[in-house]
């Protein structure tokens, strides 16, 4: 049966810009290939980041996911561009994750590096930002320290959101083992953070 | 009888811990009912199961909040990367495959596929058509079509011209078929007459030119009877069409199906299958690895 997903035109504004977008990139346009780019590239880096830990290969795998996103064009089958750029970012940060398998790299060099703070507002509290820098960089040298399965299994559940039967196809294993790498990963978290569980509770 | 699930030991270092882990998670599937009350119990029962999941509930809701590190270039192509990267020649056709827009190459396949397995299963098959398959037996039931073919040639065109044709096959399913067809001396021609009385003028595809010394050819195309030379068709002899004289298409089949091997059915049978089979794998991967 013919994909009709294509040919529906989405309510949702955002989608509906992308479609046409990406359209118009299927038809040659560069530049409406890269207005994508531009609006995604910092969610995708985010979430490549989480999964690599280390900030240059991250770029390595974003700029690749890209790469191979501009080649597929013609097989993108409708739906939301997003959640088909972030697969195909998946795929290249599990990758590259493979690789680091070969090539260990030091994760999260430049952990001290002021730019992790989030941007202050107006009203931000300086506290508060410092607090949160500091559950972050806490929170990253951990997710470093666990295993790559795990690691991805975590992000794409709690940060992606994810369900279960979505990270298995996405990882190809079965769905217990994405419970299974969840469940242990979060315990595996808990432990490496015994120390500073404070900046977590409350 | 005390249940197996609900915990007996308030020692925690027994207690399972991948349960507490489990209750974590938004998803009603991550537990069965009976673990779900399990690891409840345990919550229960027990404070550093309880502070467990209070750690865990806060790691889980600290993920998406924190803060990454910041991107470190722009990841827009230049123009040199998207001519690098933009599929050209065989790979933009295989991109092609699969997609929204390519709507014709799944009936094609599915139509290459199912006529490839009708036609090994027809080849397979022992009995009339199944002669097509046995090299053996090909050849009569081949010279048999090959006279049909002669005697849809001779409906249209004068009786006598279909003689060659008809009769061309030195083989016992032309006999057979020219017996029962005819019951004059020439069976060719008695074939070809009985075929044209019975069936009348209608097979427009082939006609025969009248047999004369400057007239010998088969001729496809014309329905008219009229005269033509210069065709594609096979140089038939100007006798009277006696048997075992290789002539007509009948004959050409026949001797076609003579040679060792694979009939050619089975062959074209064969190329329809694989080339539909290769056509739904490419889609298929296509579909399957054209979303990375």
């Amino acid at each position: 049966m013919e994909d009709l997903r294509s040919t529906t035109v989405p309510d949702d504004p955002v989608q509906r810009r992308d479609l046409i977008l990406l359209e118009r990139a299927r038809e040659g346009d560069l530049e409406a290939f890269n207005d994508l780019v531009r609006l995604y590239q910092d969610q995708l880096f985010a979430l490549v980041v989480r999964m690599v830990p280390d900030r240059d290969q991250a770029s390595d795998a974003v700029q690749e996911a890209f790469f191979s996103a501009f080649r597929n064009l013609a097989a993108f089958r409708g739906g939301s561009v997003k959640a088909w750029l972030n697969r195909i970012c998946v795929n290249a940060a599990m990758d590259t994750q493979r690789l680091r398998k070969r090539r260990p790299a030091q994760p999260y060099p430049e952990l001290e590096d002021e730019s992790w703070q989030p941007p202050a507002g107006d009203d931000a509290d300086p506290e508060r930002i410092a607090v949160h820098a500091e559950r972050s960089h806490a929170l990253a040298a951990a997710m470093a320290l666990i295993t790559d399965d795990q690691r991805t299994a975590i992000v794409l559940y709690d940060v992606e959101g994810y369900d279960y039967g979505e990270i298995a196809q996405m990882t190809g294993v079965s769905l217990g083992t994405v419970k299974s790498r969840i469940h242990r990963g979060r315990l595996a978290l808990r432990g490496l953070l015994e120390d500073s569980m404070e900046l977590f509770r409350g | 009888m005390s249940d197996p699930l609900t915990p007996t030991s308030t020692d925690h270092t027994s207690h399972d811990r991948l349960l507490i882990a489990g209750l974590v998670d938004r998803s009603p599937d991550a537990l069965t009912p009976d673990e779900r009350r399990h690891a409840l119990a345990q919550v229960a029962s027990c404070t550093e199961c309880r502070s467990l999941l209070a750690d865990l509930r806060a790691l889980s809701s600290a993920l998406p909040t924190t803060s990454t590190p910041p991107r470190p270039r722009d990841f827009s192509l230049t123009p040199a990367d998207a001519d690098r990267l933009r599929p050209r020649g065989l790979r933009w056709m295989l991109g092609l495959i699969g997609t929204p827009r390519d709507s014709f190459t799944r009936p094609l396949a599915l139509g290459l596929t199912t006529l490839g397995i009708v036609g090994l299963l027809v080849a397979s098959l022992p009995g009339a058509l199944g002669g097509f398959a046995s090299s053996a037996g090909g050849a009569p039931v081949l010279s048999a079509v090959g006279n049909a073919i002669g005697e849809a040639a001779g409906s249209a065109a004068p009786a006598p011209a279909a003689a060659p044709a008809a009769s061309a096959a030195p083989s016992t399913a032309n006999d057979r078929q020219s017996d029962a067809l005819s019951a004059g001396p020439v069976k060719g021609q008695a074939s070809a007459a009985a075929s044209g009385a019975t069936r009348g003028a209608g097979y427009p595809a082939l006609s025969v030119a009248p047999r004369s010394p400057e007239d010998t050819n088969l001729v496809y195309g014309a329905d008219n009877g009229t005269p033509e030379t210069g065709g594609v068709a096979q140089q038939a002899p100007a006798s009277d069409g006696g048997a075992g004289a290789p002539s007509g298409v009948g004959s050409d089949l026949a001797g076609t199906a003579e040679t060792t091997g694979p009939s050619p059915l089975v062959i074209v049978a064969g190329a329809m299958f694989i080339a539909g089979i290769g056509l739904l794998l490419a889609r298929w991967s296509a579909r399957h690895f054209g979303n990375r």
